[in-house]
Formats: C-alpha cells, structure tokens, sequence
C-alpha cells in the first residue's frame, strides 16, 4: 500500500509534470463510511440542540427577529469553529450547531411567506447554496447541497414542472462531476456538492416511481405556473446521457465525426429510447459512468444500487400492467445484450497501453 | 487506477503538480480509464444490465395473472428460461461476467418457477417455505460460482426466510428470554453466521472474500443488535442483561477481529456507530425527570464528543494502517 501511495508522485516527478518526487510521506486515504459516521453524529446532535431549544418555539414564533438571529448565530459560530479549528470536536459541534441552525431559518423562511410555495423553496434554496458555496466542511457541503437541489425540485413542482426536476438535477450532477478535475483547487466543494447533488436525484427519482402523492411529493402541485409533460423530463434525461458521453469523447480525444463517436451517440441514444419507460434506469446507468470515468468507486456504489433498487421497483409501479413491464424490460434486456454484441464485434479494440 | 485518485488530488492540491501540467499528469499516471478500461467497463455494464432485464422480465411475465395460458405452456416457459441460462452458463464455464450473469438469472428464474408451482398447485405452504426452499436449491449454484453476488442474493433470500417465519408464528420462539424480538435476534444470528462463516473460509482457502459483500451482513447484524438493545434499555425486563451482555461481547469480538487480526475500518465504524447510539439511548432513558431540558443539551454534547473521538480515533487507525 505503502509503495501504491508513492507511485503517483514518483510517475510524475519522472515524467517532468511534478516539482518534486514522493517525499515519502504517506497520504492517508478517507473513506466514505468515516464521513456518514460523522454526518450521523452531527445529524443526531442537531436534532437533540433543536429538542433543547423547543421550549423556545412559542417565543420563537411570536417574535420572528429572535428566531433569525438565534439561528443565524448558530451558523456564524459553526462557520467560525470551522474557519478556526481543526479538531474534530469543534467540527462536530460546528456541524450540529449549523444543522440545527438551519432548521431554526428554514422555519422562518416558511413561516414569513404567505403560500409556503414557489418562494418559500426558491428561498430555502438560495440559502442552503450560500451556504454550500461558503461554509468550509465537506459533510457540511454534502448535506447543503442535498437540502438545496431538494428544495430545487419542489420550487419546480410549485410551478408545474416537476416533470423536468429530475433531467435538471442529472445535468447539473453530471457538470459537476464532469469538470470535478478542471479545477483541483476547489475540487473538495466540487466532489461535495456533486455527491449532494447525487444524492437528491436518486431520492427524487426513488419518490417519483413510488408514486407517492402526499404532501411530500414532487408531483404535486397546487398552483402551476408552467405546464410540462413527462416526455420533457425524459428528453432533458436523455440531454444529460449525451453531454456525458460528448464530454467523455472530447476527453479521450476521439474524432468527430468518427466511427467510435457515431457508436457511442447511437448506443446512447437506443439505451435512452427503450428505457424510457423503466424509471430510473437511464439516471442509475449515468451516475455509473460518472463514477466510472472520474474512477470514483462510492459514485460507481451509488449507480449500481440505484439500478438495481430501481429496476426491482420497476414492479410496483401501478401505472402499466406487469405484461407491458415484462415485455419492455425484455426489449430493454435483448437491446443492450445486441449493443454489446455489436461493440464487441464491430469496433476494433483499442490497443493503448496502461501507465500505472 | 482508483487508489491513486486521492494521492493525485492531493499532490495537485500541495501544488507539487503545477495546474499546467494536470490534464498530461492525468494521463501519464493512467489514473483515468482509458479506451481498452472503457470498453471493458461497457462490456460488463450492458451484460449484467442486460441479463438481469431479461431476468426480471422472465419474473414479471409469470407473474402477470394469465388466463389464456395453460399451465404446463407457463412452467415451460419458466423452465425454458432457467435452462436458457443454465446452458448459457455451461457454454461459457469459467470466471468470466457472462458465467456469473447466466448463474445469477437462472437462480432468479429458480425463484419465480417455485413461485410458479406454488401458486398453480395451491400447496398451501407458507410464503416462508417458498423462499427456504429457493435458498436451499439454490444453494449448490452458489457454491459452483464463487461469486459474491450470488451469494447475497442468497443471503437476502434467507433473511426473508427468516422475517416471514416469524410473521407466520410469531410464538415460535416464545420460551425463550427476549422472544418478542424473536425475528430480530435470528437475523442478527444468522448475518452474525454469515459473516463469520465468510471469513473463516475465505482465511482457509487463502482468498479474501470481496470486502463489500462482506460488510453487508455485518452491518445488518449490528443494526439489529442496537435495536435488541435499544428495545433491552426503553422496556427493561428480566432478559434485557442478556442482550447488553451479547452487544458487549459482539463489539469486543469485532473490535478485536477487525482491529487486531485482519483490519477493516468499515467494521470499526459499526463498532463506534453502535457504541454512540447505545451511550446515547441509556443516557436518554436514565436522564433524572427533573433534568430533562437541559439533558438534550447533554446529550447533544455527548454525541459531538464521542463522533469526534471516534473519526479522531479512525483517522489514527487509518493512518497506522496505510503507514
């Protein structure tokens, strides 16, 4: 392991793209399973502050200029433990005080506007993306940006196109992954609000093909401004495939027009057109090849469970019987089975040797 | 290729590569895939997508209520696909993904031809005897492919094995201590079991079992462990020492596996999950009635501390570990 984590350096150095070669110190990798744990921890520990302060509420809700600077002074003092510290006590008591916070505004924001609709998300959203942009904890970033793309898609609910929510949340996760490595500096607040944005797409998605009608759901609105159709979404879905394989074309140089892009077009093309009507399987398939081409195994995780849970609950959708299901996903199974094999016998592998 | 992703982000952040050079560094390290990595990872995706399409619409298809089909046209067709499988499966016997793929759908099509007979025949045998059945015929499947899907699949087949028998008679375990959580106990049991089994196996045969399926019956077995023992501390009663008594044994047992033996900061992150909900829930429920507002502040600050001593504490094990 030792040796794995000297290699890039020692490549590079060689290669004359690095100043230096491996100093020999060791960078330790962190792991996905360390951050949900002290997400967990500073979740729990907001809502245990809010338990706290609930005896307050009645003073809260009465006098509205308390309950905002009550919560903005939580996320100030998070945000300086942040800027301050680096212990991990203050990061946690920064990520509860913060959580808690925003409970404490978001309220405000829902209790200060009249509908609770358009404005109400558009306002929670607008908050959770400053926050996002400018408090310095990736958990932190991860949860904004989910809490953010989530009040997203109900604002386009409220004005009557919760229809496109999911192709607009795919084709901004999919900019953000896409460009996660052209700017390095910043690439920490890139990955966490790429992963926020993930992470809202697949609840979105897993609550559309549920089908649930409450209150909760993007698919209700009261009051449209804008009519859109479900083709819409599935358009702009399929927009989405196609900027990632463009992009990933671009990326590896090959020529356009050229026999390996044409393929990659069409293929894409075919898989979103019979998918269509398998909800989530497009989204699940680009979340894969996000993972994939930024080599990043917990966005690969995220794909491959949304497929298989979406593909599963495939069968409590109500809308189609089970005989439509089980011929769509046969021309679904037979048409990716045929593009395989058309891939592996008409484009000649490529002969690129790997470096590492 | 992905284990050096970090190290690259990091050497990029340290500006030893300066930002000139990170398009051709990327490169040079091969840290992204390249053209013969893509064609290999479209391969995979549109043969296990594909297999398990056809798979499920096999499923679907049996299940949709037929009228105009016999019975003997409805088990040929499931049979037909099981075999479909088996003999794609026997053309291509080795390790490949298209051998993995036909085992993997011809155990799903197992699944749905049992399904079948039952409700043909009326046997009028439990819902838990179906999927126990499955397992079981599955089972030498299983063994023949030496993959981890198939063997979650199986895994998963018996944890509902185990819920429904529990619905079916839920006295079955009535003269034991704690039998009112009898259903969560088995699964704890049995992924404890699997899990166990797993390692031991993959120590003996010198392969290592892939860490992912291993990790699911672990955190299935400690997530329902801080239930028993969350149950054992909200509604005391005689066998609620029993259960804190097993809780503390299993995290001893996995701290010292997983910490001394054969590290897995995965499973020391249960440990510390199960140990803060735990703290957290015997401190709720002990709380003085007289303290009980201020408590939560309490209580808040002692999740903040033990989270942080624990991604303070991993973070020194995954430093010892990758030095």
């Amino acid at each position: 392991m030792n040796q794995s984590a000297k290699q890039p350096a020692d490549i590079l150095y060689q290669a004359g793209l690095a100043k230096s070669a491996s100093s020999g110190e060791n960078i330790p990798q962190s792991f996905w399973y360390v951050k949900m744990l002290l997400g967990f921890s500073g979740w729990l520990a907001a809502f245990l502050l809010l338990c706290f302060l609930a005896p307050a509420f009645d003073f809260f809700i009465e006098n509205k200029p308390a309950l905002l600077i009550t919560g903005g002074l939580m996320i100030c003092s998070a945000f300086g433990l942040l800027r301050v510290s680096g212990n991990d006590f203050y990061q946690h008591l920064a990520l509860a005080l913060s959580l808690a916070g925003q409970a404490l505004v978001i309220f405000l924001i829902f209790d200060s506007v009249p509908d609770r609709g358009v404005l109400a998300w558009l306002g929670v959203f607008a908050f959770e993306a400053i926050l996002a942009a400018v408090i310095p904890d990736f958990v932190h970033r991860v949860f904004c940006s989910f809490v953010g793309a989530v009040a997203f898609a109900r604002m386009l609910t409220y004005l009557g196109c919760p229809h496109i929510a999911g192709g607009v949340l795919i084709l901004a996760a999919s900019f953000f992954w896409l460009n996660e490595f052209s700017c390095l500096l910043r690439i920490k607040t890139i990955q966490a609000i790429g992963y926020g944005l993930v992470l809202a797409l697949i609840l979105f998605e897993t609550i559309t093909l549920l089908g649930y009608n409450g209150s909760w759901s993007p698919l209700t609105s009261s009051s449209p401004v804008f009519q859109t159709a479900p083709w819409m979404g599935e358009v702009l879905i399929a927009a989405a495939a196609l900027y990632v394989v463009l992009h990933l074309l671009n990326r590896h140089k090959q020529p356009m027009p050229g026999a390996v892009s044409i393929s990659a077009f069409l293929g894409t093309l075919v898989v979103c057109l019979v998918s269509v009507k398998v909800q989530g399987l497009t989204v699940g398939m680009v979340i894969l090849l996000l993972g994939f081409a930024g080599a990043n195994r917990v966005l690969m995780g995220l794909g491959i469970v949304s497929l298989l849970f979406y593909i599963s609950s495939y069968y409590y959708l109500l809308e189609t019987t089970l005989l439509a299901k089980s011929l769509t996903l046969l021309v679904v199974g037979l048409v990716l089975l045929c593009l395989r094999w058309l891939m592996l016998h008409m484009l000649p592998a490529p002969k690129e040797a790997r470096h590492v | 290729m992905i284990s050096s992703r970090k190290q690259f982000i990091e050497l990029v952040q340290k500006d030893i590569v300066p930002p000139e050079n990170i398009a051709e560094a990327l490169r040079t390290t091969g840290m992204l895939p390249d053209g013969r990595a893509w064609r290999g990872f479209i391969d995979r995706l549109l043969l296990w997508l594909g297999g398990l399409a056809l798979a499920f619409a096999a499923m679907y298809f049996i299940a949709y209520n037929w009228d105009a089909l016999g019975r003997f046209v409805k088990f040929g067709m499931a049979e037909g696909a099981m075999i479909l499988f088996i003999a794609a499966f026997c053309l291509v016997a080795d390790r490949s993904a298209a051998a993995r793929v036909s085992l993997l759908a011809a155990a799903i099509c197992l699944g749905v031809l049992l399904a079948l007979y039952g409700q043909t025949y009326q046997t009028g045998a439990d819902p838990w005897q179906l999927f126990f059945t499955w397992a079981a015929l599955m089972l030498p499947w299983a063994v023949i492919g030496k993959f981890a899907g198939i063997w979650i699949l199986w895994t998963a087949i018996l944890n509902i094995t185990i819920i429904l028998y529990c619905r079916t008679f839920p006295e079955a375990f009535g003269f034991l201590p704690g039998s009112r959580s009898a259903m969560i106990w088995l699964i704890f049991f049995f992924n404890s079991l699997v899990l166990t089994v797993w390692e031991i196996v993959g120590q003996i045969r010198g392969r290592p079992p892939e860490r992912w399926a291993v990790r699911l019956p672990a955190f299935i077995a400690a997530a329902a462990l801080i239930v028993l023992v969350l149950q054992a501390i909200f509604n005391p009663g005689n066998s609620g020492w029993i259960t804190v008594m097993v809780w503390a044994v299993w995290l001893g047992v996995v701290y010292f596996v997983y910490r001394k033996t054969m590290p897995d900061l995965f499973m020391l992150v249960c440990v510390c999950l199960s140990a803060i909900v735990v703290v957290v829930g015997f401190l709720a429920y002990h709380m003085p009635d007289e303290f009980y507002q201020p408590g939560f502040l309490l209580l808040a600050l002692v999740v903040v501390g033990m989270g942080a001593g624990a991604g303070f504490w991993l973070k020194n094990v995954n430093r010892e570990l990758q030095s």
